[in-house]
C-alpha cells in the first residue's frame, strides 16, 4: 500500500481525539500437502492478505480490519474506527520514517518457489520412515505446511517498518493399532526458514521414525494409575509445563487486568531458586523468534524469573499503558491482519541448571518419567493448569521402568514452580502453536530435563 | 456485498481458457463488530470485514485447491493455476465430485440482518457489567463482558451450472465473571446468542462464588454427572470419530458398527442442518448436496456415520450431506449435532448418581487430553461433591479418565434440558446434562 495512504489513513483515524494510530498489512501465502494412507491426500494453496487499523485513546482500543485494500475500503475502515470516538483531534500522524529490521533468519530456498514434488519428496520420506519402524503401524499422517507471511507496520508516532517471516513444518502422526486398539505417536518439528532445512536440520526419515516409535510404545504400555508423584520431565516439549503453568500468567494480557496470579509481584521470590525462566524472541532461525514483533519492535531476550524471583513480564504497548513503569518488550503477535496484536510468548524455556539427569532420575522413588509431553492449557486468573503426557514411564527406586499411557498433569502455576527443584544440564527446544486472544501463533517451548517434587497425575 | 456472481464468470472464462471442464468454488463473506466492557468501561470496540474464495479444480477425479482473499485478474488467475497444480500431484483414491445439484433443498427463508451498532453494543456490554460488578464485592477487575454482532454468507457453485448460497446473522454475548477471596480466584461464563434486548446477566457471579473454597474429590471410580457444557466438549474433542472418512482410515472404532449397539438405550444423537433454534441453519452442505436431518446414534444403535460424496463413496455408502467446512480441501463436518434430551431432572439424575458421586460442571484441555483416534480421554475437570441428591462442596481440580466409547455405554440417564454452545461457522452442538457411571477419578 501507498505511504502517503498509510499516512493518510493514520490521520483520518486519529480525527475523532485518538492519540495513537497503528496500520498494520500483511500478505500470506500458504501451501500444505499431506500424505495419508501412503498416498497424496490433498494439497492446498493460500493467497490472503489484508488490514489491521488500530487507535488508542487512553486505556481504550478499537481495532477494525478489512481483507480490502483498495483505497476506498482503508478509508472507510479509518472513519468507522474513528467513528468510535466523537472528540476533536487531539495529535495527528508524523512523517513516517523507514526503520529496517536487523534479519536474524536468513533463508536460502523460499518454499513457495519450491516446485509440490520436492515438498512430496521430503513428505514422503517422513511417512517411510514411520511406516518401516515397526508393522502394527497401521495408519500415518504426514505433512508439510509452509507460510510465507509478508507485513508493514506504520504507526503515528512515524514508525514504517516491516518484516518476512517464512515458517516450515514437518508433521508425522502415526497410529500402532493391535487390532482391538489404536494409540498414537506425533512428532511436528519446524523451524523459520525454507526447504533448506531438509535434511540437514530436520531429518524426515528420523522425523517419521520417533512418531512411530511414541506409538509403539503407547500401544503396549498400560494406563497410569491415577496419584500424587514425583515426576521428571524431559526436555524439548516438556517445557510445556513452564509455558502453561507460568508463561500465559505473565503475559500482560492477564497481568495488566490484575487477572494473573502473578500480578504485582515484580521483585518476588515466586519460584524455586534453582529456577530461571526466558522469553527470548531472538534465536536465530528458531520457531518463535521474531526480527520485530507485530508492532514493530524488534524483538528482545527477556529473563522472566531468575533463580526464583520474578524479574519481567512480556509486554505490548497497549498494556504498557496499563502497567506503570512496564516498557513493551517485543512480544506483540497477532496470528493475521484481523486481529488485534496482544502480549505473546516466542521462544519461552527453563534455563540449563546444574543438576546431572541421572541424578535426577537416581532420585525419584516412586514417580513417573515424562519423556514425551502433549499439549495443555491454563486458567491464568486461578493458575489451574493442565497438560498430556503423550509418553510416560514409571520410575520405581530411581529406575526408569514400564510404559504408561493416558496421565494428564494438572496443577496451580504459582505451586508447581515452587516444586521444581531439580534442574538439568541439557536444553532444547521444541515447536507448537499457541492460542490466546490474539489467535495461534507459533511459539519454541523448552527446558532441561527437570524434577517436580510433587503433583497431581490424572490416570484410571 | 461482494459480487460473487462476477467473480464466479471471471472464474469461469479462466478455466475456458485453461482448458479445466471440472471444478468447484466456495465464496465466503462475513463482517462483525464487538465491544467489551470491564472494570465499569469499554476497554475496547472491534469491527472486521474479510471474505475467502476457495477454488478446487478436479483433475482427473482429483481435487487440488487454493484460496485467495484478492480478486483481481492476476490473483484469480493464480488461483486457478494454483488449484491446478494441487490437483496433478494427488494420488488418492478419494474423488472429487463436481455435484450437479440435489432434487430439493430446504426453504429457508434468507431473513434480513443488520448489525448492531457500535454504540448500542457498547452500552449493553457496559450495563451488563456494571450489572456483575455491583453484585458482588469479589467481582475482580479481570472480569469481562463483550457484546457482539456477526453476519455473512456463503456462497457455492460449479462447473455444473450449480449456485446456492446462504446467508446467516445475529448477536451473541459473553460474560466472565472472575472472584476472588483469600489468594484464591475463580471464574464462570454467562452466553448467548440472542437480540440485544435479551441479552442478560444470569448465573455468572454465583456459580463463580459457588467455586470458592473447593476441597479435593475423592479418587477412584465413581458416578459423574456431566454439565451440558462438558458433554458438549466431549461431543466436540471426539466428533471424528462420527466421520465415515475416519473409520475408512482406521482411526474410528465406529467402522463396520453401523447397525449395532454402540451406546447406551438412552443415547440418541442427531445431527440437525434445520435446528429450529439455530442462528445457522443451512440447506446445502460444501459439495452442494442438500443438507438433511439424521439421527447418528438411535436409542444406543449406530444408525449412519457422516459422509461427504467423496468419503461415502470410498466406504461404498450413500452421502448424507455433510461435506464440510466451506473453505478448503473438503472433509466432512457436522451441522448441528446434538445428544436429544431425555426425561429426568437434574435433580433426579443427582440423586441416582448418589452420595460420593461428583457433578462436573468444567473441562479444560480436551484439545490435549482427549484424543480421537484412540478413543482415550484424561481431563482436568472441577466440579462438586454430590451429597443427598445436591450439589454440595466445591471440589479443587481433579481429572476424570476412560474410554469415550465406554462413556457412550455408561450413560444411566440423561436430563430434560437440551443447552446449545455458541455457534462455529455453520457448526453447533447441543447437549443435556448427563449422568454416566464407574468412571476414574484421580486428584
Amino acid at each position: 500500500m501507498d505511504r502517503n495512504l498509510i499516512r493518510e489513513v493514520l490521520d483520518l483515524a486519529m480525527s475523532t481525539g485518538a492519540d495513537f494510530a497503528e496500520v498494520f498489512i500483511e500478505r500470506t501465502l500458504s501451501k500444505g500437502i499431506q500424505i495419508l494412507d501412503h498416498r497424496v491426500h490433498s494439497a492446498q494453496g493460500a493467497d490472503s492478505s489484508g488490514i489491521g487499523l488500530r487507535i488508542y485513546k487512553g486505556k481504550r482500543t478499537v481495532y477494525g480490519s478489512s481483507g480490502d485494500l483498495s483505497r476506498s475500503a482503508v478509508l472507510s475502515l479509518a472513519r468507522r474506527v474513528a467513528g468510535a470516538f466523537s472528540e476533536t483531534r487531539i495529535a495527528s500522524a508524523q512523517i513516517l520514517c523507514d526503520c529496517i529490521p536487523r534479519n536474524i533468519t536468513p533463508v536460502r530456498i523460499v518454499p513457495s518457489s519450491v516446485p509440490n514434488k520436492a515438498k512430496i519428496d521430503v513428505i514422503r520420506m517422513a511417512d517411510d520412515g514411520a511406516r518401516s519402524f515397526d508393522s502394527s503401524i497401521s495408519q500415518v499422517s504426514s505433512s508439510l505446511s509452509d507460510i510465507d507471511r509478508t507485513f508493514t507496520v506504520a504507526n503515528s508516532d512515524g514508525l514504517f517498518t516491516g518484516d518476512r517471516q517464512i515458517y516450515t513444518r514437518l508433521k508425522v502422526s502415526a497410529i500402532a493399532s493391535s487390532g482391538t486398539e489404536n494409540q498414537t505417536g506425533f512428532n511436528g518439528p519446524g523451524r523459520q526458514g525454507g526447504m533448506e532445512l531438509f535434511p540437514s536440520e530436520i531429518d524426515p526419515e528420523q522425523t517419521g521414525k520417533e512418531a512411530a516409535r511414541q506409538a509403539v510404545v503407547n500401544l503396549h504400555a498400560s494406563y497410569c494409575k491415577g496419584g500424587t508423584y514425583a515426576v521428571a520431565i524431559e526436555n524439548g516439549f516438556g517445557g510445556v509445563i513452564f509455558h502453561e503453568s507460568t508463561g500465559h500468567s505473565l503475559e500482560a494480557t492477564q497481568v495488566a487486568y490484575g487477572n494473573s496470579e502473578f500480578s504485582g509481584k515484580l521483585g518476588q521470590l515466586i519460584a524455586n531458586p534453582k529456577l530461571t525462566a526466558i522469553d527470548d524472541g531472538t534465536i536465530p532461525g528458531a520457531w518463535g523468534s521474531v526480527n520485530i514483533d507485530d508492532e514493530g519492535r524488534p524483538g528482545q531476550r527477556n529473563v522472566l524469573i531468575e533463580n526464583g524471583v520474578l524479574k519481567s513480564f512480556m509486554v505490548d504497548t497497549f498494556n504498557a499503558r496499563l502497567m506503570d513503569g512496564c516498557q513493551p518488550t517485543g512480544n506483540a503477535r497477532r496470528e493475521s491482519f484481523e486481529y488485534a496484536p496482544t502480549s505473546r510468548m516466542t521462544n519461552t524455556f527453563i534455563a540449563p541448571g546444574d543438576d546431572e539427569d541421572s541424578d535426577i532420575i537416581g532420585s525419584i522413588e516412586n514417580g513417573i518419567y515424562c519423556r514425551k509431553m502433549g499439549g495443555g492449557s491454563v486458567d491464568p486468573s486461578s493458575g489451574a493448569f493442565n497438560f498430556a503426557v503423550d509418553e510416560g514411564y514409571m520410575i520405581r527406586s530411581g529406575k526408569i521402568c514400564e510404559a504408561i499411557r493416558g496421565a494428564t498433569l494438572i496443577g496451580r502455576g504459582s505451586e508447581v514452580i515452587r516444586k521444581i527443584d531439580m534442574v538439568g544440564r541439557h536444553l532444547k527446544l521444541a515447536q507448537g502453536m499457541c492460542g490466546s486472544l490474539s489467535g495461534s501463533v507459533p511459539v519454541n517451548v523448552g527446558q532441561p530435563l527437570i524434577r517436580v517434587s510433587s503433583i497431581t497425575v490424572g490416570g484410571r | 456485498m461482494t459480487d460473487f456472481i462476477a467473480i464466479k464468470n471471471r472464474i469461469d472464462r479462466i478455466c475456458q481458457k485453461k482448458g479445466l471442464s471440472e471444478y468447484k468454488m466456495v465464496f465466503s463473506e462475513s463482517s462483525s463488530v464487538s465491544a467489551t466492557a470491564s472494570a465499569r468501561a469499554i476497554r475496547d470496540t472491534q469491527t472486521s470485514a474479510s471474505s475467502l474464495l476457495s477454488f478446487t479444480a478436479s483433475v482427473g477425479s482429483k481435487g487440488g485447491s487454493s484460496l485467495t482473499s484478492t480478486y483481481d485478474a492476476s490473483s484469480l488467475e493464480h488461483l486457478v493455476s494454483d488449484a491446478m497444480d494441487n490437483a496433478s500431484c494427488i494420488e488418492s483414491m478419494s474423488q472429487c465430485f463436481i455435484f450437479e445439484g440435489s432434487k430439493q433443498y430446504e426453504g429457508l427463508e434468507d431473513k434480513p440482518f443488520r448489525l448492531c451498532s457500535t454504540e448500542s453494543l457498547a452500552a449493553k456490554a457496559l450495563s451488563l457489567q456494571n450489572q456483575m460488578e455491583d453484585s458482588d464485592s469479589r467481582v475482580q477487575s479481570g472480569s469481562e463482558t463483550v457484546a457482539g454482532s456477526e453476519m455473512g454468507r456463503i456462497c457455492i457453485a460449479n462447473s455444473k451450472g450449480l449456485v446456492l448460497q446462504r446467508q446467516y446473522g445475529y448477536s451473541l454475548f459473553m460474560m466472565n465473571a472472575i472472584v476472588s477471596e483469600n489468594d484464591e480466584s475463580k471464574s464462570a461464563m454467562d452466553f448467548g446468542v440472542c437480540d440485544l434486548s435479551d441479552m442478560k446477566m444470569d448465573r455468572c457471579v454465583s456459580d463463580a462464588l459457588a467455586k470458592l473454597h473447593g476441597s479435593e474429590a475423592s479418587g477412584g471410580k465413581c458416578s459423574i454427572v456431566l454439565s451440558s457444557y462438558c458433554m458438549r466438549q466431549m461431543l466436540s474433542a471426539f466428533a471424528p470419530v462420527l466421520f465415515g472418512k475416519s473409520a475408512t482410515l482406521g482411526l474410528s472404532l465406529f467402522n463396520g458398527k453401523e447397525g449395532s449397539k454402540v451406546a447406551s438405550d438412552l443415547v440418541t444423537l442427531v445431527d440437525d442442518p434445520f435446528e429450529s433454534s439455530s442462528p445457522v441453519r443451512i440447506q446445502f452442505d460444501a459439495d452442494g448436496v442438500a443438507t438433511e436431518t439424521k439421527k447418528i446414534i438411535d436409542h444406543g444403535v449406530l444408525d449412519t456415520l457422516l459422509y461427504s460424496l467423496s468419503s461415502a463413496s470410498e466406504a461404498g455408502k450413500q452421502g448424507t450431506g455433510n461435506a464440510g467446512p466451506y473453505l478448503g480441501a473438503s472433509e466432512t463436518s457436522f451441522f448441528s449435532l446434538y445428544l436429544e434430551k431425555g426425561s429426568s431432572t437434574l435433580d433426579e439424575l443427582l440423586l441416582k448418581a448418589g452420595n460420593g458421586g461428583i457433578y462436573v460442571e468444567e473441562m479444560k484441555g480436551l484439545h490435549a487430553g482427549a484424543n480421537a483416534s484412540t478413543g482415550d480421554y484424561s481431563i482436568e475437570c472441577a466440579g462438586f461433591a454430590i451429597k443427598d441428591g445436591k450439589k454440595d462442596r466445591p471440589l479443587k481440580s481433579f481429572t476424570i479418565s476412560g474410554s469415550f466409547y465406554d462413556l457412550l455405554k455408561s450413560i444411566e440417564g440423561v436430563s430434560d434440558d437440551l443447552q446449545w454452545g455458541l455457534p462455529s461457522g455453520f457448526r453447533r452442538i447441543g447437549s443435556p446434562e448427563v449422568l454416566v457411571s464407574d468412571v476414574s477419578v484421580s486428584i
